[in-house]
């Protein structure tokens, strides 16, 4: 809620789904019933962040109608498009495209859920890319020069976003093992990765101080106490930061939240997009 | 210092995966969906409800001599209705009707658009009105669709179904002129129009079917704007899949 110290969190938690639970058959409107019932909330207005596995990436390193028409039909077949919708991000050089594939069934089940509790929907982002946002209305991250969101993942696949100079540089995958980094996916450019992932490999044989070629590094998981994050930010790498919104939001209750657990609220980043805070 | 803050905002991805697909442009409308208004509608009804019968309740105490004077404006409003309806009533309608050219670039992009996203189940252009009837298991796309088409806001566009399978049946205003222009035979036709190799054709005593990919069909239909015969003939547009379509003109006695 608005106040004049900025926005006031009033409520937060998580919700149990069912074993059976999945977006397309309709069980988010049962989900959506019970945080509106938490919430008391008359005119719901909702800002959705999907888990990165709902979607798929792709690039396409040349913006060009025809080309991308051609490259589409050769990459799927003609059912793809009855069954995605494709959104397509230029880079800053306008020359490449991150291309996000969005399943038609799931997007139509949640406007379903939405109208079932006569509901506002106002976006849908996706993961790491709403804890990006996060980093910047929380943490300011917009006033570095370069930043990295490391997302720790469920056995050891990491995701890191890397901003530099204000524009999105790259989206890596990436596997830790017991004496290496695999990557396993790069969206965009690989300069910047390359040095990042080599730290990282650095860190996990305990001996890295601090990122360098990097201002900040944002680190936060989904997890509930990851083991992972808790040893990253015991290794005390001087620019790494927990990102955990609740270390700059005020609350209307005097509840206090572990910092491991507030930082599994990272990806409600979306929900403060032009927010000052 | 702020300048360069709000640069560096505008260069990251925006990513809202309510707004149109295709190519993101950092000036793309929101495409937030709300059934708010909806709710509140049904609050708003009772209130209306109410207010009528209040209303109701007046009129029942009216004077005897207010009700003769409401019997004789009617009256008045019957007898003179043909003479206020052609003259002052008609002129008003037709200055808040559309361009046709404007209703000629919502069929292009309804036909445009149709490859992916939904299937044309027809679009016939009679005298009067295209009636636009479409199908697709994509309830936001439909609501976009139906704001796009609803061109006069006089919500002549209508959503049906459920079950991720929607139809939508919208109306725009139409022309068939009469002006000596009608393409009456097929000779007349194909002097206007080229329509390329890959079309198949049927010719009957009274129509022109032909059956092509969309950039076909749309060439054909662009060449009789461009002749400005689009609207001498009814014509009826069909899909056949996701790459094809049957385009119709009736001949002209």
């Amino acid at each position: 809620m608005p106040s004049e110290g900025g926005p006031l969190i009033s409520n937060f938690g998580r919700i149990k789904s069912t074993n059976d639970f999945n977006f397309k058959n309709g069980n988010f409107t049962d989900i959506l019933k019970h945080i509106l019932n938490e919430s008391q909330e008359e005119l719901p207005r909702i800002q959705l962040s999907l888990d990165y596995n709902n979607i798929f990436l792709s690039q396409t390193n040349y913006n060009s109608e025809d080309f991308i028409s051609w490259q589409k039909s050769q990459i799927s077949d003609s059912e793809f498009g009855t069954i995605f919708h494709t959104y397509s991000f230029p880079f800053s050089n306008e020359n490449t495209l991150l291309n996000i594939h969005f399943s038609k069934e799931l997007k139509t089940s949640i406007v379903n859920s939405i109208q079932d509790v006569y509901g506002e929907l106002r976006t849908i982002n996706i993961g790491i890319f709403s804890a990006e946002i996060g980093a910047r209305q929380w943490f300011h991250a917009n006033q570095l020069e370069s930043y990295v969101i490391w997302k720790l993942g469920k056995n050891h696949v990491d995701q890191l976003l890397i901003v530099r100079g204000g524009e999105f540089q790259s989206l890596v995958t990436l596997k830790r093992l017991n004496s290496s980094v695999k990557v396993l996916n790069v969206i965009g450019a690989s300069t910047l990765m390359d040095k990042i992932v080599e730290q990282i490999n650095t860190w996990s044989n305990n001996d890295l101080d601090e990122f360098i070629h990097i201002e900040r590094v944002f680190i936060y998981s989904s997890e509930p106490n990851s083991k992972d994050l808790k040893s990253v930010l015991e290794s005390e790498i001087s620019n790494v930061i927990l990102l955990n919104p609740f270390e700059v939001l005020d609350k209307t209750t005097k509840e206090k939240v572990n910092p491991l657990k507030g930082a599994t609220y990272a990806e409600t980043g979306v929900g403060f997009r032009g927010i000052d805070v | 210092m702020l300048k360069r803050v709000w640069d560096l905002e505008v260069l990251m991805f925006d990513i809202n995966l309510l707004s149109k697909p295709g190519l993101q442009f950092e000036d793309m409308p929101d495409g937030t969906i709300s059934f708010i208004k909806e709710k509140v509608e049904i609050v708003e009804n009772d209130t209306i409800v109410k207010k009528e019968q209040k209303v109701w309740e007046k009129i029942k105490i009216m004077p005897t001599i207010n009700l003769y004077t409401v019997i004789f404006i009617a009256i008045v409003g019957v007898i003179f209705y043909p003479m206020i309806s052609k003259n002052s009533f008609s002129i008003q309608i037709q200055s808040e009707r559309i361009s046709q050219d404007v209703v000629i670039d919502k069929v292009l992009k309804v036909i445009l658009q149709s490859k992916n996203d939904y299937i044309i189940e027809s679009i016939q252009f009679f005298n009067g009105n295209i009636l636009i009837s479409l199908t697709s298991f994509d309830m936001p796309l439909m609501k976009l669709l139906q704001k796009e088409l609803d061109v006069e806001g006089n919500g002549s566009v209508r959503i049906f179904g459920g079950n991720n399978n929607y139809s939508m049946i919208a109306k725009l205003p139409w022309e068939i002129l009469n002006n000596n222009n009608s393409i009456t035979s097929p000779e007349t036709f194909f002097d206007i129009v080229n329509i390329g190799k890959n079309v198949q054709t049927i010719i009957s005593q009274d129509e022109i079917a032909m059956r092509g990919s969309i950039s076909d069909i749309i060439t054909i239909f662009l060449q009789l704007a461009n002749a400005e015969r689009l609207q001498s003939n009814e014509m009826v547009i069909h899909s056949i899949d996701a790459d094809s379509l049957i385009f119709a003109i009736k001949l002209s006695n």
